[in-house]
């Protein structure tokens, strides 16, 4: 029992531990949590579904955006027009919160996944 | 056979955890119990610990035995619920009672032997009583005991000494 150690043998404290009696958990203990577990499983479910959703309108937004502001500096550069910064800024910013905003969603899904 | 279990789970047959708390409940309510001294605190951390083992199931290292990762969860998470209860002072530490409280617990300690043994552990250091459940109950190694408190060795065979010596000293004071 004391796997090899002889050192702590002790009959008293092995006798005194085992014969401490103690309350086992009902079956209630496990019904209660195992409706719990199914619960959480439930609503994490239903946080991922629509999380998923919410990134598909996100990046439907953020892809238009992104497409608009390049076909203005496009357009602008095949007709030797002046690129305005707008367009540029624009452009940027949509790949900035976009990269940020998905990093997001990335550990939102591994938090809410199973 | 846990490994079994385990991918079901991970499959999303959640009904297939109900396994690990068929199996498993006893023991960690026994340990959350030698470390917080109450028994409906040490309900609500064996019914924590499952709710973590399961939620970071997908984590859990194939290398190691689920019975020590899902233990350590279990120490974990009664040590944390004894900070917090010492924190809100609802909870009155046995070390931080005066010699002449516990003299006046001994008195209360009934002739029956059951009792005795109860009282004798609930006085203990939750270190002390959580080595002596792992290592003469569960009857664990050192290996195991080490693995699954995060002690050391050497810390682990010091707190082990020092529990039964204080196992004696209380059970001698009692009588």
């Amino acid at each position: 029992m004391e796997k090899g150690l002889p050192e702590f043998k002790d009959d008293f404290v092995t006798s005194i531990v085992k014969k401490a009696d103690r309350t086992t958990l009902t079956d209630d203990f496990e019904n209660q949590l195992m409706n719990t577990i199914r619960q959480t499983h439930e609503y994490k479910k239903e946080v991922s579904s629509k999380l998923k959703t919410s990134m598909h309108y996100f990046l439907a937004g953020i892809l238009l955006i992104g497409i608009y502001a390049l076909s203005m500096i496009i357009d602008k550069s095949i007709f030797n027009r002046t690129i305005d910064i707008i367009s540029i800024l624009i452009l940027f910013f949509s790949i900035g919160t976009g990269i940020i905003v998905l990093a997001n969603y990335k550990r939102l899904f591994q938090s809410f996944q199973f | 056979m846990d490994d079994t279990y385990i991918d079901s789970v991970l499959s999303g047959n959640i009904e297939a955890f109900s396994y690990f708390i068929k199996k498993y409940k006893n023991m960690a309510y026994s340990i959350s119990l030698s470390i917080v001294k109450d028994e409906q605190y040490a309900e609500e951390v064996t019914q924590d610990a499952f709710m973590k083992a399961f939620n970071g199931l997908k984590s859990f290292n194939r290398t190691a035995q689920f019975r020590s990762w899902f233990y350590r969860i279990v120490v974990n998470e009664s040590f944390l619920r004894l900070r917090s209860l010492k924190k809100r002072k609802t909870f009155v530490y046995i070390e931080e009672q005066s010699d002449a409280i516990l003299e006046e617990q001994f008195e209360e300690i009934s002739k029956d032997h059951t009792d005795k043994i109860h009282k004798v552990l609930s006085l203990l250091d939750p270190k002390e009583s959580l080595a002596l459940e792992l290592f003469y109950l569960q009857e664990l190694s050192i290996n195991d005991v080490t693995i699954i408190t995060g002690w050391t060795t050497a810390n682990t065979k010091v707190i082990l000494h020092r529990a039964r010596k204080s196992v004696r000293q209380i059970w001698k004071t009692s009588l």
